[in-house]
């Protein structure tokens, strides 16, 4: 069956997603025209503001309607600390834990040798300006445990250790939850290697 | 068909939601891609063995479609090393590139194998990184039908003696003697530089970790080896940028010796 123009183009425009195949987007395609007028056009206006009102905050460089965003601007943060992470769903995550009061950094994106992301991608300029101010003690890498975000995090700790500020890396180690038994050997030496006195 | 295969991670790309896509060179199929499924969650039991330059123990169920399912995985060298030290990690990510650029899919070669296994663990055990990847090089082009000539000249035929004038030719592969190299493709070499490759060449692979040039000479090398495998290689090797962004990195004030990075 030759699928209707509009319908073909709607069905086009969303297998552009990621993770989404033809099969799929032509489901989601039939779902979106059977739907009420209405919800249809919240969706397209959702998809159009968030394109146009989403941009980056000219301090942590997370994605925001504000700039500076609401974490940067926010008076009841330690600004003597200050996360680096990946990117902005990192920061979601770490939020969530409610443990952590300082301020982000969020690089966007990990050097990655072998897909030709280097140090020059990523938001690292922003971050030096950013301690330039001296306000900053303490620089808490949170990059991924993976070859990736160690590269990442050994570059910024060379970077940043010359300008005098402490430079910490985040606990590797054992999920809690998890298994000695099916712990892999690589993490098992690192929870290891990061263990602590009970106090 | 469901196969045991001894394997090296070359290569692990982020696939979908929850997977990865990993290149894996290994001994009896040669070089395949997988895809190792639910390895980006916590508590997947392939998370270990997935890891980038990972030498492990694989299973593997080959379907119609040209990419693998990874099933099972033990480490046998985590090569941790390679992932923790940044210089380390550069060189190991282009000699992974290098190898995952020249070799084609499902040609099974042992002596290949062989020769990144011990490249890699000479590298983690210490052994200077630039002339492990200088010798990966010359082993590979050698390998694969590429022979670079380093005995007389390309053209006349004239046997090498050291002497000055003598250049190499990466575009025609080999040597080129003082008479004939008139061509602006022939990048002229010291005599030391020309013994050295040819020093290289006569190493085994597990001896490779004894290479060391003084610095001249390893830029050099380094060139002449870049010329024979650009004229081989399509497109520009991604790796390399990133070991000249480390080579021009604020902290690198003296290059402890060595010619730096590519």
């Amino acid at each position: 069956m030759v699928l209707p123009g509009p319908l073909a183009r709607l069905v086009e425009e969303l297998s552009r997603l990621p993770g989404i195949g033809p099969k799929t987007a032509q489901r989601l395609a039939f779902h979106i025209v059977e739907q009420p007028q209405e919800r249809v056009t919240a969706l397209a206006n959702a998809l159009v503001e968030a394109r146009e009102q989403i941009r980056t905050c000219s301090v942590c460089c997370n994605l925001t309607d504000v700039d500076p965003c609401r974490l940067c601007s926010d008076p009841q943060r330690d600004d003597a600390l200050l996360c680096v992470v990946e990117g902005p769903r990192d920061v979601m995550a770490l939020e969530r834990t409610r443990e952590y009061r300082g301020r982000y950094h969020v690089l966007r994106g990990a050097i990655s040798p072998l897909d030709g992301i280097g140090p020059g991608e990523l938001r690292i300029r922003e971050l030096l300006d950013r301690l330039q101010s001296g306000e900053v003690r303490e620089v808490i890498l949170a990059t991924d445990p993976d070859p990736e975000g160690e590269a990442t995090a050994m570059y910024l700790s060379r970077l940043l250790k010359p300008l005098g500020v402490k430079v910490t890396r985040m606990a590797r180690g054992m999920p809690v939850g998890g298994s000695v038994e099916y712990m892999d050997e690589v993490t098992l030496a690192k929870a290891m290697e990061g263990r602590r006195e009970i106090t | 068909m469901i196969y045991h295969a001894e394997g090296i991670v070359l290569r692990s790309q982020p696939f979908g939601e929850a997977d990865r896509i990993i290149t894996l060179l290994t001994r009896p199929e040669g070089k395949v891609r997988a895809v190792a499924r639910g390895v980006r969650r916590t508590r997947s039991r392939l998370m270990g063995s997935t890891q980038l330059f990972t030498y492990g123990s694989y299973l593997l169920v080959r379907g119609r479609s040209d990419l693998e399912t990874l099933s099972q995985g033990e480490i046998r060298e985590s090569l941790r090393r390679l992932r923790e030290d940044l210089d380390l990690m550069a060189y190991a990510s282009y000699a992974c590139e290098l190898v995952d650029r020249m070799m084609v899919e499902r040609e099974p070669d042992e002596f290949v194998f062989g020769l990144v296994l011990a490249v890699l663990r000479q590298m983690e055990a210490g052994s200077p990184p630039f002339g492990l990847v200088r010798y990966l090089e010359l082993a590979l082009l050698d390998r694969l039908g590429y022979r670079p000539e380093l005995d007389g000249c390309l053209r006349c035929g004239k046997a090498w003696s050291p002497g000055n004038g003598w250049g190499i030719d990466g575009e025609a592969g080999g040597l080129i003697c003082p008479e004939c190299g008139t061509a602006p493709t022939v990048r002229r070499l010291s005599p030391g530089a020309v013994e050295s490759l040819r020093r290289m060449r006569s190493l085994p692979a597990e001896r490779a970790g004894v290479l060391r040039f003084s610095a001249e000479t390893a830029r050099e090398v380094r060139s002449a080896l870049r010329d024979l495998l650009d004229a081989r290689i399509e497109g520009p090797l991604k790796t390399r940028a990133f070991l000249e962004s480390l080579e021009a990195a604020p902290w690198k004030e003296a290059n402890h010796g060595r010619a730096g990075s590519d």
